[in-house]
């Protein structure tokens, strides 16, 4: 019996560079929707409230970007759609207009086509 | 917005940080070559550490909330973005996760590591290079001069990048079996030291002499000194 396994380190690589600048993103994109919410003239709980939200969504976002591209080789379909969703997630964050968000989603977005597109190779079953 | 306020506000830490692991990554799949093992295997190891380090990172985080004074009055994105990451902390956190759950999935632990530690030296020594481009981790006030050279702060963090790159290189070439354990001691005792020479706030754990930082590496010298002091017993009776 044998296993597909990915050759292709480029997942990995964007996924933790995705993560690198996903994080200051999160905190950003929080901050951001806190300063929106201000000025719309929300309530404080509500301000915080919202930027707790995109924080977590954020951060969630670079955490799955982080250990889905370590399965870029092991487990290719897997990751592709994990940096996909990675890429989904942070492109909600764009929504506070920040840039470090923008840069995790192109390279999440890269590291979900390689990981998809990337040769493959047989392994023997363990 | 000017060039030189882009430049200060980018995420130079995470940045290194980044490319410090991919390169620990890829120190630990060339030394993971002599293991006899699939390499299904030891890609899975590679994912085992990631989560292992994710879990270090964040607990780091969430222990500087509890290391500094007043953290718990400000708002969850403030007291995260204050509290920084306290990487000692994150890495024996990482070391005990990623131990339990080597050995829960079959891997030889005492293999594995010694090709481990080499990646963790240099990924180390990379992300302090990041500290210097981002201004943290800095040390205390000097006033050292040496013909028009002068160095206004204590390089703590040079001093810890040049340790860190002698030992990958040692790790590399010289020092081939017990890394974790030489690592660990090595690196604790020169913590401890330099710890006296840092110039940032350094927090509160037990007591208010030594630093969080401090008391966990005298802690990990003393379990070191515990657990070799068997060995070298059966050494010096040989």
């Amino acid at each position: 019996m044998s296993k597909k396994r990915g050759t292709s380190s480029v997942p990995m690589i964007m996924g933790i560079i995705g993560t690198v600048f996903q994080l200051p993103g999160a905190v950003c994109s929080g901050a951001c929707a806190a300063g929106l919410g201000s000025v719309a003239g929300e309530s404080q709980k509500a301000v915080n409230d919202v930027a707790d939200f995109y924080m977590g969504l954020g951060l969630v976002a670079a955490l799955l970007g982080f250990i889905c591209g370590l399965f870029g080789k092991r487990n290719p379909v897997f990751a592709g759609i994990g940096l996909l969703i990675a890429a989904i997630l942070s492109g909600i964050t764009l929504i506070t207009f920040n840039f470090f968000s923008m840069v995790a989603l192109i390279l999440f977005l890269l590291g979900s086509i390689f990981a998809f597109v990337q040769k493959k190779e047989e392994v023997p079953e363990q | 917005m000017t060039f030189n306020s882009v430049i200060q506000s980018f995420p130079w830490y995470n940045l290194f940080a980044g490319l410090a692991l991919i390169a620990g990554i890829y120190l630990y799949r060339f030394n993971a070559r002599k293991i006899d093992d699939f390499p299904q295997r030891k890609d899975f190891l590679i994912i085992i550490m990631g989560v292992a380090a994710v879990a270090g990172f964040a607990l780091s985080n969430v222990a500087g909330w509890f290391f500094y004074s007043g953290l718990f009055e400000l708002t969850l994105l403030d007291r995260i973005r204050a509290a920084g990451f306290t990487f000692y902390a994150g890495l024996l956190v990482f070391i005990a996760i990623s131990w339990r759950w080597m050995v829960l999935f079959g891997f030889k632990t005492d293999l594995y590591f010694n090709e481990i530690v080499p990646s963790i030296t240099l990924f180390h020594a990379i992300a302090r290079i990041g500290c210097i481009l981002a201004g943290c981790c800095y040390g205390i006030k000097i006033d050292f001069q040496l013909l028009s050279f002068t160095i206004s702060r204590f390089p703590v963090r040079e001093i810890e990048i040049i340790f860190l790159l002698i030992m990958t290189v040692l790790f590399q070439i010289k020092i081939l079996k017990n890394r974790l354990i030489i690592y660990l001691a090595g690196y604790s005792l020169l913590r401890l030291i330099l710890e006296f020479f840092r110039g940032d706030d350094r927090g509160y754990l037990v007591t208010g002499v030594l630093s969080p930082t401090q008391e966990m590496a005298l802690a990990v010298l003393i379990f070191i000194m515990v657990i070799s002091f068997p060995k070298l017993k059966s050494i010096a009776k040989k």
